[in-house]
C-alpha cells in the first residue's frame, strides 16, 4: 500500500512531468530525422506505430490524471490547471479512438467513371494475393512491411488452407527495375553501343528487332539493330497488312496477309504453329455476336485466324486500330504465349530517318552496319571496341559487345526510402512453391504478374488491400485553373456524382481543396491528380476517411486553449504565483 | 534599471556590422537622365510569374537571378535589363554571372572577370552544355544532385533566363484583350516578320506599328548610351504602349502598381530596421536620467512599428492576400509580433527594457530577412492551391509564426537576464523585472504556438481528414511546445533556479529555430512542402553555434563569481 501511495506520488509530481516531457520529446525529435533521412514508414513503423511509444503516451496520460487526482479536492483556482491537463488526456483518447477505429483509404477515378472500392492507406501491412486462372481459386498472404531495404527468408501465412507456399526473399521500399543483357541460349542477336556526338553521349543495349530495344531514336536520326537492310527497304506492307507476333522474349515473327494466303494452314515460321486466316475485314464492325464488313473502306481493320499447335486450337480476332483489344476466344488471353498485333495497310514497316545507322549480321552471322545520310549509304564491318564515324552529325560509336544470342534479365535495384528518384517503385521478391516447382519471382507493387507454372500458369498480385465503400462515387470532369499565363496550378477540384442505389441517393457535388464530400460518416478529399498527356480522361485521387476520435480531439483542443488561457490569464482561476503588482508602474 | 545591460564595446561591434551589411545593398545613385529614364520604364506594367507588377519589380527579381547581385556597375536594375534588350549581343559578351562556387571558379577560371563569366560564353561552351544536359537528363530522373551539379544547373539557368530577356521572350507586355489571364505577348512580337498578320486579330495595326517604331528607336537611342536623347523616346515609348493597350480599351490597375512601386522605393522594413536599431542604440546608451534621450528612443522605436505595419499592409495590398507564404514573409512576421508584444508588455509594465530588448532583437532579424535575397526571396508570388483562399489556414500559420514571435522575444530577455546576473551587480532585486517578463512572454508563447498548432491540426481534419500524422513541421512544433513546457515544469519541480530558466528557455529557442527553419530547409520532408528552400545552412549554424557558446559564457561567469 505505501509502494503503491509513493508510485501515485511520483507519477503526480513535477519531476515525473518533466522527464516524461523530455522522453517524449526527444522520441518525437528522433522520429522525425528517421523520416527525413529513411522516410514516413521508417519513422511510423520504428517509433510512432511501436507499442512502446504508446506505453510512452499512455505514461503521460497517467501523470497528467495523478496530478488532478493530486489536487483533490478541487478548489476555484485550481480550473485553469484542470482544463489545460485534462483537455491533453481528452485529446490523447481521442487520438486513440481514431488509430484503433478509424479508416483512411484512396479513391482513385478516372474521369468518366464509377469507383465503388477504395485501397486501404495502411502501407504497413501489404498483402500478396496468389491466383490460379484455371480454377479460379485464390490466396492471400498478408506481410509486414520493412521500411529498409531488406532481405532474408519469411514463409508467409495465407488467410486459408493454401496450395503454395509463398516466401518473402526480398522487401524493397523503393527499387528502380534494371534490365541487363545477358548471354543465353535460344535468345535473340544483341549488341552494346556507346555513342558520342556534339549533343550528348549515350550507352545503350540494342536486341534485333526488339519493339522497344531494337532502336535509339534521337530526333532527326536513329540507330536499328534490324533484320532488313536499306536497299530491301520497300512498302513491306502489301495488300492487306500483316501480322506481326511479339513473343515474350522480344521474339518476333511477321505473317503477310496475301490474299492468296487465305484459307489455307500455313506453318507460323518455325514457331510450331500452323496459322489459317479466316477473315480479313476492312471495316469490321460487330452485329449480333458476329464480324461484319461495313464498307470497303479500310476504317477498321481485323483480321480472324485460327492457331494450331500439338492438338491445341486458338481462335483470335486481331484489330488493327485496337492493339490491347484482347485478342483470343474461348481461353484466357494470358495462356498464350504471345502478343498478336495486325499492322493494317497504311501502317507498319520502318520508315528510314533522314540520317540512320543499322546494324545487321551478314550470312555469316558477322556483326556489320550500314549508316545512311540522305541518300548516301555506307557499309562496312562493325569492329569489336573500336570507335567508327556514322558520317552524319559528327556521330562515332563503339561497339564494345556483342552477343549472338542474348536475352533481357530483369533485377531491382534498391534505392534509399526517400528517394525521389522517377520510374522507383516498391518491389518484393518471392518464391512460390507447391512442393514440385519452385518459382523466384519479382512482383512491383500494384501490378498483377503472369507466371509460367507447370504447364499452367499462376497469377500473383503485390499491393495494398482495397475494400468497397458502401456508396459509389463518379467522377464527371476534374478541373485543374492555373495562375494567369501560367503552367502553375492555381486551385483543383473534381466534380462527382455520388450515388447510393441502395438508399436511393443521387447526388451532384464539387469537391476541393478543404472542400470534401460528407456521406454517412465519410468524408471524401481532394487529395491529388494525374493529367492525362494528350487531352484523354483525368485521373483524381481522393482520400477517404473516417475519424471516430474527431469530437473528443475537438472538445479537448477547445478546453485546453481556454484552460492555458485561464491559467495564464485569470487570477481568481489559476494556481500560478502572481506577479509582484509593484513592477507595474501606474 | 540603473545598470546598462550591455558593455559599449559589444554595441560598437554590433553596429559597425549593422552598417557594414546594410550599406552593401544601397545601390549608388546612378546619373540624373539614366535615373529618368528607369523611372519610366519602371512603372510599365508587365505579366510575370503569375501576376501583374511593375517593370521595377521584374528588372530586380531577374537581375538578382541573372548577376548573382542586387545590382550592377550601380545601374539601377530596370535600366540595366532595358540595356540588355537593346544590345544582347553585347551584353551576352559582358561579363554579368557572378559565380560564387570555388570549384565552378576553377572550370572557367581563364574566362571569369572579376568572378564574373558571360552569358554568351555559358551557353557557347559545348562541353558545359553536355555536361549540363546530361544533369538535366538526371534530373527530369528525379534523382539527387550533388553541390556541383546544381550550380552548373544553375549557371546554365541564369545564362538561359539572360538570353530569354534581352531577346524579349518575356515578361509579357501586351495582354490579350479579350482574357487578360492568357500569357501575354512579349516584346519579341516587335521583331517578328509576321507578327501583323498575328496581331491583327488583337490590336489595331497601326497602333501596333506606331508602338513599334517606338520601341526600336527607343533601343537605338540606349545603344548610343546617349541617356539625354533616350529619355524622350523613353517617354514616347511608354506612351505608345498605353495606347496601344487602350486601343482596345485595356486598362490596367495603375494604383497596384504604384503601390508596388513605392513599397520598392521605400524598402520599409530596411528602413524599420534602421529605426529600431537607432532606438536600441538611444535605450541602451542615453543617459537615463535625461528625459529627452528617452522621448528619442521612443519615437525610433514606435517609427520603426510603424514603418514595418506600414510595410506589410503594402504588401498585403500588392499581394492581395496574407503573408504567409514563404520564409522571408515570416522573417518580417514574426519580428512584427515580437515588437507588437513588447508594445503590449511595455504598456503594463512601463520598463524601458521591454522595448528595448524587442527593437534590438527586431532589427537583427529583420536585418536578416534584407541582408540574404538569394535564401530569403524577397519577391512577390502568388500562393500554392493548399494556401489559397483559406481563411482558417492563414489564421493557423499566422498564430504559429506569432508565437514565434513571443519565443523569439523571450531569448532576447533570457539573453539579457542572463547578462545582467553574470555582469551585472549581485543584487538579487535588479533581477525580478526581467524575470517577470521572461515567464510572461514564455506564456504568450506557449498559448500562441499551442492555439496555433491545434489549428492546424483542425485544418488539416478537416481538410484532408486527419487531425495529427507526426509530420515534421507539427511534431518539431509539439516539440518546442513541450520544451519550454518542461522548463515551466522543471522549475516547479524546483530543478532550475531563475538562471536555470533564463538558460534554458534562451536553448529551448533552438527548437522553434528548428521548427521554424530547419524542417523547410535542412529536414525537408512532409506535407508543408509549400515552405521549402535551401541554402543559408552555414550561416544558420554558425550564429546557433555562437550563442550556444554565449549562453555557456553566461552560464560559467555566472558560476565563477
Amino acid at each position: 500500500m505505501k509502494f503503491i501511495g509513493l508510485l501515485f506520488k511520483f507519477f503526480a509530481s513535477f519531476r515525473c512531468a518533466v522527464i516524461l516531457i523530455v522522453m517524449l520529446a526527444l522520441t518525437v525529435a528522433g522520429g522525425t530525422l528517421i523520416e527525413s533521412a529513411y522516410g514516413t514508414t521508417a519513422a511510423q513503423v520504428f517509433i510512432y506505430r511501436t507499442p512502446w511509444f504508446g506505453l510512452m503516451l499512455l505514461l503521460l496520460a497517467l501523470n497528467l490524471f495523478a496530478s488532478a487526482v493530486d489536487r483533490w479536492p478541487w478548489q476555484k483556482k485550481h480550473v485553469g490547471f484542470l482544463a489545460t491537463h485534462l483537455g491533453i488526456i481528452l485529446l490523447l483518447v481521442g487520438s486513440f479512438l481514431s488509430q484503433q477505429f478509424g479508416t483512411e483509404g484512396q479513391l482513385t477515378i478516372q474521369e468518366g467513371t464509377t469507383e465503388s472500392r477504395m485501397t486501404l492507406q495502411n502501407p504497413y501491412r501489404p498483402l500478396i494475393e496468389v491466383l490460379s486462372p484455371s480454377t479460379k481459386e485464390r490466396w492471400t498472404y498478408s506481410l509486414q512491411t520493412h521500411p529498409l531495404t531488406w532481405e532474408g527468408r519469411i514463409m508467409l501465412k495465407a488467410d486459408e488452407r493454401e496450395r503454395f507456399q509463398v516466401t518473402l526473399l526480398r522487401d524493397y521500399p523503393l527499387a528502380l527495375r534494371e534490365e541487363k543483357v545477358v548471354e543465353a541460349k535460344d535468345g535473340l542477336p544483341a549488341l552494346h553501343i556507346h555513342l558520342s556526338g556534339m549533343m550528348a553521349d549515350s550507352d545503350e543495349w540494342l536486341i534485333r528487332d526488339h519493339e522497344e530495344r531494337g532502336q535509339i531514336l534521337l530526333g532527326p536520326a536513329a540507330i536499328r539493330f534490324t533484320s532488313e537492310p536499306f536497299q530491301e527497304e520497300q512498302p513491306v506492307v502489301k495488300d492487306n497488312g500483316r501480322l506481326k507476333f511479339v513473343w515474350e522474349n522480344g521474339k518476333i515473327v511477321y505473317f503477310p496477309l496475301h490474299n492468296e494466303n487465305i484459307s489455307k494452314d500455313i506453318p507460323l515460321g518455325n514457331t510450331g504453329y500452323t496459322i489459317n486466316i479466316h477473315d480479313i475485314f476492312r471495316d469490321a464492325v460487330v452485329e449480333g455476336n458476329e464480324l461484319k464488313n461495313k464498307s470497303d473502306a479500310w476504317r477498321n481493320p481485323a483480321v480472324q485466324f485460327t492457331l494450331t499447335k500439338d492438338g491445341n486450337l486458338e481462335r483470335h480476332t486481331v484489330f488493327s486500330n485496337f492493339p490491347d483489344f484482347p485478342t483470343i476466344h474461348g481461353r484466357n488471353p494470358d495462356q498464350s504465349a504471345f502478343k498478336a498485333v495486325y499492322e493494317g495497310p497504311s501502317g507498319g514497316g520502318i520508315q528510314a530517318a533522314k540520317n540512320e545507322l543499322r546494324f545487321l549480321l551478314d550470312h555469316d552471322g558477322k556483326l556489320v552496319y550500314e549508316s545512311k545520310h540522305g541518300d548516301d549509304i555506307i557499309k562496312d564491318q562493325v569492329h569489336l571496341g573500336e570507335s567508327q564515324a556514322t558520317g552524319w552529325m559528327d556521330f562515332h560509336f563503339v561497339v564494345d559487345q556483342f552477343f549472338p544470342s542474348g536475352q533481357i534479365e530483369v533485377d531491382y535495384v534498391p534505392l534509399p526510402p526517400i528517394s525521389k528518384q522517377k520510374g522507383a517503385v516498391p518491389v518484393v521478391q518471392v518464391e512460390i512453391t507447391d512442393g514440385k516447382i519452385t518459382k523466384q519471382v519479382w512482383l512491383e507493387q500494384g501490378i498483377a504478374q503472369l507466371i509460367p507454372f507447370g504447364h499452367g500458369s499462376l497469377h500473383a498480385f503485390f499491393g495494398l488491400q482495397t475494400v468497397p465503400l458502401g456508396f459509389q462515387v463518379e467522377l464527371k470532369d476534374f478541373i485543374m485553373d492555373t495562375d494567369p499565363g501560367t503552367n502553375r496550378p492555381a486551385a483543383f477540384k473534381s466534380e462527382v456524382t455520388l450515388k447510393d442505389p441502395a438508399a436511393g441517393v443521387k447526388r451532384d457535388q464539387m469537391i476541393q481543396m478543404n472542400e470534401p464530400l460528407k456521406y454517412r460518416g465519410w468524408k471524401v478529399y481532394q487529395s491529388a491528380y494525374r493529367l492525362h498527356p494528350n487531352n484523354g480522361p483525368d485521373i483524381s485521387i481522393f482520400t477517404v476517411a473516417k475519424d471516430p476520435g474527431i469530437v473528443l480531439k475537438y472538445l479537448g483542443s477547445i478546453i485546453i486553449v481556454l484552460g492555458i488561457a485561464l491559467l495564464f490569464y485569470v487570477r481568481s482561476l489559476s494556481s500560478l504565483k502572481a506577479s509582484d503588482p509593484k513592477l507595474r508602474r501606474k | 534599471m540603473k545598470k546598462m545591460f550591455w558593455k559599449p564595446s559589444i554595441l560598437i561591434l554590433l553596429a559597425g556590422c549593422w552598417f557594414a551589411a546594410a550599406t552593401l545593398h544601397i545601390p549608388f545613385a546612378a546619373a540624373d537622365d539614366a535615373r529618368s529614364v528607369s523611372v519610366i520604364l519602371d512603372k510599365i506594367p508587365v505579366q510575370d510569374s503569375g501576376r501583374i507588377k511593375p517593370f521595377e519589380s521584374f528588372a530586380r527579381e531577374n537581375v538578382l537571378q541573372v548577376t548573382g547581385k542586387s545590382s550592377y556597375e550601380h545601374l539601377p536594375p530596370s535600366l540595366l535589363v532595358w540595356l540588355w534588350i537593346a544590345n544582347p549581343d553585347e551584353w551576352s559578351n559582358t561579363p554579368l554571372l557572378k559565380i560564387s562556387y570555388p570549384v565552378l571558379q576553377e572550370r572557367f577560371s581563364s574566362d571569369l572577370v572579376k568572378h564574373r563569366l558571360a552569358p554568351g560564353l555559358v551557353l557557347a561552351d559545348l562541353d558545359f552544355g553536355k555536361e549540363v544536359r546530361s544533369i538535366q537528363e538526371k534530373n527530369n530522373r528525379e534523382e539527387k544532385l550533388t553541390k556541383l551539379e546544381q550550380e552548373k544547373l544553375s549557371l546554365y539557368h541564369r545564362a538561359r533566363l539572360f538570353q530569354a530577356i534581352s531577346h524579349g521572350q518575356f515578361p509579357g507586355f501586351m495582354p490579350h484583350p479579350d482574357d487578360p489571364t492568357l500569357g501575354w505577348l512579349p516584346l519579341e512580337i516587335f521583331g517578328m516578320d509576321n507578327a501583323q498578320s498575328f496581331i491583327g486579330n488583337l490590336y489595331p495595326v497601326d497602333y501596333f506599328d506606331s508602338a513599334k517604331n517606338a520601341f526600336f528607336y527607343m533601343l537605338g537611342r540606349l545603344r548610343e548610351g546617349n541617356m539625354a536623347l533616350a529619355l524622350s523616346s523613353t517617354e514616347a515609348f511608354a506612351k505608345e504602349l498605353k495606347s496601344l493597350l487602350a486601343s482596345r480599351d485595356i486598362v490596367l490597375d495603375q494604383s497596384k502598381i504604384n503601390l508596388e512601386l513605392q513599397y520598392l522605393q521605400l524598402k520599409p522594413f530596411r528602413l524599420a530596421s534602421l529605426f529600431y536599431f537607432l532606438g536600441a542604440l538611444a535605450f541602451f546608451f542615453g543617459p537615463r536620467e535625461k528625459k529627452k534621450w528617452a522621448s528619442a528612443a521612443f519615437t525610433f522605436f514606435v517609427t520603426g512599428f510603424l514603418l514595418h505595419t506600414y510595410g506589410f499592409a503594402l504588401r498585403v495590398m500588392i499581394a492581395g492576400r496574407p503573408p504567409v507564404s514563404n520564409m522571408y514573409e515570416s522573417v518580417i512576421w514574426v519580428a512584427w509580433g515580437v515588437v507588437l508584444f513588447a508594445g503590449i508588455l511595455w504598456l503594463v509594465y512601463r520598463s524601458p527594457a521591454i522595448p528595448a530588448i524587442a527593437s534590438m532583437v527586431a532589427a537583427l532579424t529583420l536585418l536578416i530577412g534584407e541582408s540574404l535575397p538569394a535564401v530569403l526571396d524577397p519577391s512577390i508570388k502568388p500562393l500554392v492551391p493548399v494556401l489559397r483562399s483559406n481563411y482558417w489556414l492563414t489564421i493557423h500559420v499566422l498564430t504559429i509564426t506569432l508565437g514565434y514571435g513571443a519565443f523569439l522575444l523571450n531569448w532576447g530577455i533570457a539573453h539579457a537576464l542572463m547578462y545582467q546576473m553574470s555582469f551585472g551587480k549581485k543584487q538579487k532585486k535588479s533581477a525580478e523585472p526581467l524575470t517577470e517578463f521572461l515567464f510572461r512572454t514564455l506564456q504568450i508563447g506557449i498559448i500562441f504556438l499551442s492555439a496555433g498548432t491545434i489549428l492546424g491540426g483542425v485544418w488539416a481534419a478537416e481538410s484532408w481528414g486527419r487531425f495529427w500524422g507526426w509530420d515534421p513541421k507539427e511534431t518539431w512544433a509539439l516539440i518546442a511546445i513541450l520544451a519550454y513546457l518542461a522548463v515551466l515544469h522543471a522549475r516547479s519541480a524546483g530543478w532550475l533556479d531563475t538562471f536555470g530558466v533564463a538558460f534554458y528557455s534562451a536553448l529551448c529557442f533552438l527548437t522553434v529555430i528548428m521548427a521554424w527553419y530547419g524542417v523547410n530547409f535542412v529536414l525537408a520532408a512532409g506535407l508543408h512542402s509549400y515552405g521549402f528552400g535551401g541554402g543559408g545552412f552555414p550561416y544558420v549554424s554558425i550564429v546557433i553555434a555562437i550563442d550556444v557558446l554565449v549562453i555557456n559564457y553566461f552560464a560559467w561567469r555566472f558560476k565563477n563569481t
